[in-house]
């Protein structure tokens, strides 16, 4: 590390300077006390930094604020520190459009390429990549996300290790005139359906290739896939997230695939004991990747005002957000955050029978593994579109039911708009991609 | 008193003035501002990625031109790369060597876990450590020690992307058994073409320097046009007007403003009349809780609907109504809430409006006879007529504004195709009234120069809709 931020690392730790940053975050409610903790335990080990908090209602707020520091000339940034934050904490896949229009700034530009290479030893690897754009690191991952399974064991003793036995579950299961259902989750689109298309050698967007695979006969299959397998045992009556995940809730679907923002809920609807998370079971020896975001703690150009000290304490926050220990297992307890610090989920391997919160910490962090990063690339701000045109599948299949056609019936209407709605997504979608 | 000669004493009117004029050009200011702005912005290219850049990044971009270009013309400024060069063959030379490496087991039959772990490592690794190419570049040709500016480097804008993909694809590779091998062997593939890539762009710096710099200069200018907002002319309105969608749009507020007016009006006057009569027992009590939906916040009644509606929520079963994929049954709710959320507004005034009728004509019309029927349409429409218009003028706008009550209902779906004769057809959400339209651009597509054109036609039509209003009121007014 420069000796200059090492200098500035050691005085903070003495209290021998006094620096302000602004923190801003757009944090559930009930996540910010325990995030909270996080920051104290910084301000005590770095009594120098005083680490202020602006909180956002949202995504929009979020980022209007962080566009606004962003957009002004470097001079007049100095005139609204504290109005804009100089850390913030989103997902990880605004890297691309922030990082282009220049509103967030890169560590190896503050403590150099050594230093980060040491820092990605540490680290996820998949994280690590997750937050590199163009050869630079913007900001450090701290938790990942991915869809996993969620499984009730008190209806499932047994969680399934192959869709097969996953299938022949909800074949038990899905009796709609008794109000039960095979498996719920939130169906939107592209996000929703990702595991299933990855599984059959599909995809929608190769941020690698930079190639839209609406057209590869695998995507077709894996969307088709969904519909015959995986939506056919579901009430798609409501497709939205609260009534999905009600009917895991109150024991009306044995499965329910989400994320780890979901745990709360089950912990509160089905207590600790009642439940665990299990990866997407493979199919015939084929994975599901559904798509993985890391929880990212981005710099904005703000921390760069107001003098260097600023733009160092900022990455020091960042470094000790990210990599402390002690912090991070904050927020593992707390908050069941799944890690993406090597050490850290050692810790929960290790301890995975003490806690059962660990249990499903550890069921998402193996789904993690076999997960693929949300590109990050702003090809993908357009490849989202594809959802509009997936949903006209979701409502088939829900128009074929409703007109009184069995489930099978309803499958093959379905199956049978998969193909043009892949190629309209296509023909709308390719022109506006950036090859 | 006695005025003191030659002191200059403000009068009222020089006052008023003061104060007038600066907040005239602030108000016209303020308000016509943004309305310019939108304008403006509806000729335009604006997207996510021109609106608002850095202005420091414009900078950089402009300063790395102007360094490249004198690194290109000035030999007295032409450095040694040689060491830059060698540095950089070397990182990308080790990653060739891992993903051949791989490439030959995979062509030899071997499966994803017969590849020896440390070559994948090794890829993840390799590719990680491109960043000090980046490192190099900046050291070796550092444009900030030439007295310009920057903190890019001098590496064309594709290079950069390559090697983008191929940092990402070593992500890939610390993960191997997630991925077929089929699809190993084809990131293999596109690994290999990509650090072939980066090798040519490195050879060009080595043995056609003028043209290396020519390709970053071509480059770091494609970059600024792409931070640049352009004019576009017509070019949006063009989009709009052959998006079936828009006509999709338009249709359903139309429609809306069809169903809901009428519905928001005739109740709120039926409400306000049968409450005002004096047989109803308790009416003052009756007339508060009828503003209810007033008084309740937006959010908790429209979420209140929101799940009475659904599906499986208690009007949705009963009425056999499914929001979620039947577009009219949606509709059908959108109407409901809306007159249930602006009746108040027309009771309130058709009330006020009923205070105003003499009793004595009422009481003459009992004694001639009139009935029910006969004596409001003869006495009391004509006194109440002109607050009632203004009313329902009024909630028109609304209506004509739906965004709300869409949103919140269900999003404005369900989603489906929308086909308009001659145009084709393209998926949309198929309630997704004008308002909606346009904020949908802004949030999911991110256009918001397409976003402002629409909002331009939403002006136009409000425009003529309040002139057509104005016009029927004066010919009333003058008979």
């Amino acid at each position: 590390m420069p000796r200059e931020f090492a200098e500035f690392v050691e005085k903070a730790r003495r209290g021998e300077v006094k620096v302000t940053i602004y923190f801003g975050n757009a944090l559930a409610p009930e996540e910010r006390v325990g995030f909270y903790k996080a920051i104290d335990l910084f301000r005590q080990r770095y009594p120098g930094v005083e680490v202020k908090i602006i909180e956002y209602g949202g995504m929009g707020d979020l980022k209007g604020a962080v566009s606004a520091g962003g957009a002004l000339p470097p001079e007049q940034r100095e005139a609204i520190i504290g109005s804009v934050p100089d850390v913030f904490t989103w997902a990880h896949d605004w890297i691309g459009g922030f990082a282009d229009k220049g509103y967030i700034i890169a560590l190896e530009d503050y403590i150099g390429v050594d230093a980060v290479e040491d820092i990605s030893e540490h680290l996820l690897p998949s994280a690590m990549t997750a937050v590199t754009y163009l050869g630079k690191t913007y900001g450090l991952p701290y938790a990942g996300e991915a869809l996993a399974l969620f499984v009730n064991t008190r209806l499932v003793s047994t969680p399934p290790t192959t869709f097969s036995e996953l299938k022949s579950i909800m074949e038990r299961f899905y009796n709609p005139a008794a109000g039960t259902y095979g498996i719920s989750g939130m169906v939107v689109g592209v996000y929703h359906i990702n595991a299933w298309v990855t599984a059959h050698g599909g995809f929608f967007y190769d941020e690698v290739r930079r190639e839209l695979g609406h057209l590869k006969p695998e995507t077709s299959e894996g969307v088709k896939f969904f519909v015959s397998n995986v939506l056919r045992y579901m009430d798609v009556s409501d497709l939205g997230h609260d009534y999905q995940r009600r009917l895991f809730g109150t024991g009306k679907a044995p499965f329910y695939i989400s994320g780890p923002w979901d745990v709360r809920y089950a912990i509160e609807t089905l207590g600790l004991d009642g439940f665990t998370v299990v990866p997407l079971p493979s199919i015939d020896g084929k994975v599901p990747r559904p798509f993985s975001g890391y929880r990212n703690l981005y710099i904005s150009v703000m921390a760069t005002a107001g003098g260097k000290e600023r733009a160092y304490a900022s990455i020091l926050f960042v470094l000790f957000l990210a990599l402390d220990d002690d912090a991070l297992m904050i927020l593992v307890d707390e908050l069941g955050y799944v890690p993406v610090k090597l050490s850290v989920a050692e810790t929960v391997q290790a301890k995975v029978a003490e806690k059962p919160l660990y249990r499903i910490i550890l069921g998402f962090y193996q789904q993690l593994m076999r997960s693929v990063a949300m590109p990050k690339d702003v090809n993908m701000d357009v490849v989202w579109g594809t959802d509009t045109y997936l949903q006209t599948i979701w409502k088939a299949y829900a128009d074929a039911l409703a007109t009184g056609k069995t489930p099978d019936e309803a499958v093959q209407e379905a199956i049978a708009v998969v193909d043009k709605a892949l190629q309209d997504a296509y023909n709308e979608i390719a022109p506006k991609i950036k090859t | 008193m006695a005025k003191t000669p030659g002191r200059k004493i403000l009068f009222p009117t020089r006052i008023a003035l003061l104060l007038v004029l600066p907040s005239l050009l602030l108000y016209v200011f303020f308000n016509t501002w943004p309305m310019i702005f939108s304008i403006g912005i509806a000729f335009t290219n604006a997207q996510e990625k021109n609106l608002l850049p850095n202005p420091k990044r414009v900078a950089d971009l402009e300063n790395a031109i102007a360094c490249a270009t004198l690194l290109r013309d000035n030999p007295d400024y032409r450095v040694d790369v040689s060491e830059l060069i060698k540095r950089s063959h070397d990182l990308l030379n080790r990653t060739m060597l891992y993903l051949e490496e791989i490439k030959r087991l995979f062509d030899s039959g071997a499966d994803v876990l017969d590849v020896p772990t440390h070559l994948y490592e090794g890829v993840y690794r390799s590719t990680f450590a491109l960043r000090r190419i980046r490192e190099g570049f900046m050291k070796y040709l550092n444009c900030t020690e030439l007295g310009y500016m920057t903190s890019l480097d001098l590496i064309p804008r594709d290079a950069l992307e390559s090697m983008d993909r191929l940092m990402t694809l070593g992500g890939y590779f610390a993960t191997p058994s997630a991925f077929s091998r089929g699809e190993l062997y084809n990131y293999t593939l596109v690994g290999i073409n990509l650090t072939r890539r980066l090798l040519g762009y490195i050879a060009k710096l080595e043995h056609d320097y003028e043209g290396y710099m020519n390709s970053f200069i071509e480059s770091a200018r494609r970059e600024l046009e792409n931070l640049e907002l352009r004019f576009a002319g017509l070019e949006n309105f063009k989009r709009l007007f052959t998006d079936p969608r828009f006509y999709n749009s338009l249709y359903k507020t139309l429609l809306f403003v069809a169903t809901s007016v009428p519905l928001k009006v005739g109740l709120g006057v039926l409400l306000a009349l049968f409450y005002s009569s004096d047989l109803v027992i308790g009416r003052r009590a009756l007339r508060a809780l009828l503003l209810a939906p007033w008084a309740i916040p937006f959010l908790l009644s429209a979420m209140t609907w929101k799940f009475l509606f659904l599906p499986n929520g208690q009007l949705g079963l009963a009425f056999n109504l499914d929001i979620n994929r039947d577009e009219w049954h949606a509709f059908l709710v959108y109407n409901l809430f809306e007159t249930w959320l602006a009746y108040p507004f027309v009771m309130t005034v058709t009330m006020g409006a009923l205070r105003g009728v003499p009793k004595d004509i009422i009481e003459a019309s009992y004694i001639d006879g009139a009935g029910a029927f006969c004596r409001f349409r003869r006495i009391v429409l004509p006194q109440i007529w002109r607050p009632v218009a203004v009313a329902t003028i009024l909630t028109t706008g609304a209506s004509l504004q739906a965004f709300l009550v869409p949103l919140t209902i269900n999003g404005a779906g369900p989603s489906g195709y929308v086909c308009i004769p001659y145009l084709g057809c393209k998926a949309g959400w198929l309630n997704e009234m004008l308002i909606v339209f346009g904020y949908n651009r802004v949030m999911i597509d991110r256009e918001y120069a397409y976003a402002a054109t629409m909002y331009i036609v939403v002006v136009v039509i409000i425009l003529v809709y309040v002139a057509a209003w104005f016009k029927v009121m004066r010919k009333t007014q003058v008979r």
